[in-house]
């Protein structure tokens, strides 16, 4: 594997832990090529970018996802990732009152949505552990 | 808070994100038929959602241009990318890894136009602060 690939591979951890490396195991079993150019565009050279943190990045993309209105999965997915990035329940929800002025009340419903089912998860396992 | 106050609030914070130049020419070109909805968003996007504490204005305008760079609204894009740079505290580099990031989830040509759409003012920025 290229340096690239693992430094990407290890950035997918990091964001998206064993849901992201699943998504990765699935498509290398049906597209190999696909799943090596995700991680190693996306996640070896953008996300390893030291100039914006990693908190920051998952606001940006929380707002891009939730404005295009028809990446819910992968919203649903980087809203986890916010949550492993440090981002509050509070937070995520402060984005979406943005996504509402700028993208309309619409996206903003099925976003707050999302966030409101992966926060509930995460509080359910959260309380499960203690 | 009553409307008036609203509407005041609104207003001090549009001329501190945007710049009083920007905010003095869209009063000065208000209608009758557009002066209903300066004051609906003086007081609702800007009222309501810039001022509220969770997040501060930086990280405000990262999330906004990377919403305009999804829904592919360039003039208020522009506008922001402008904003951001004379009145507010982002540099060029902020912008350029909103865009790569945004090249992953809205696609390379909405980022290709992006960094089009932005380089005047980034230009123009650059010359001010030489």
């Amino acid at each position: 594997m290229s340096e690239r690939y693992e430094r990407g591979l290890a950035a997918l951890t990091a964001l998206n832990g064993p849901d992201g490396v699943a998504v990765i195991d699935k498509l290398s079993e049906f597209a190999p090529a696909f799943g090596e150019q995700l991680v190693e565009f996306i996640f070896g050279d953008v996300y390893t970018r030291p100039q914006l943190d990693l908190r920051t990045r998952q606001i940006v993309t929380i707002s891009a996802l939730a404005a295009m209105g028809f990446a819910l999965p992968q919203l649903e997915i980087h809203v986890r990732g916010g949550l492993r990035a440090g981002l509050t329940r509070e937070e995520l929800t402060e984005i979406i009152h943005h996504v509402a002025a700028y993208s309309g009340f619409p996206a903003a419903l099925n976003a707050m949505a999302v966030v409101r089912r992966v926060c509930a998860e995460a509080e359910a396992a959260a309380a499960d552990t203690h | 808070m009553d409307e008036g106050e609203r509407h005041e609030l609104g207003m001090k914070t549009r001329r501190s994100v945007l710049g009083d130049a920007h905010v003095d020419r869209a009063e000065a070109n208000k209608t009758a038929f557009t002066s209903d909805f300066q004051d609906l968003i003086t007081r609702y996007a800007w009222g309501e959602i810039w001022t509220r504490q969770r997040f501060d204005h930086k990280t405000r305008r990262l999330l906004v241009l990377s919403m305009m760079v999804a829904l592919g609204r360039w003039e208020e894009f522009v506008m922001h990318v402008r904003a951001a740079l004379f009145e507010g505290e982002l540099e060029p580099e902020d912008i350029k890894e909103v865009l790569l990031q945004c090249a992953i989830y809205c696609g390379v040509p909405a980022a290709n136009t992006a960094f089009k759409e932005a380089a005047d003012a980034v230009a123009e920025y650059e010359k001010a602060s030489a």
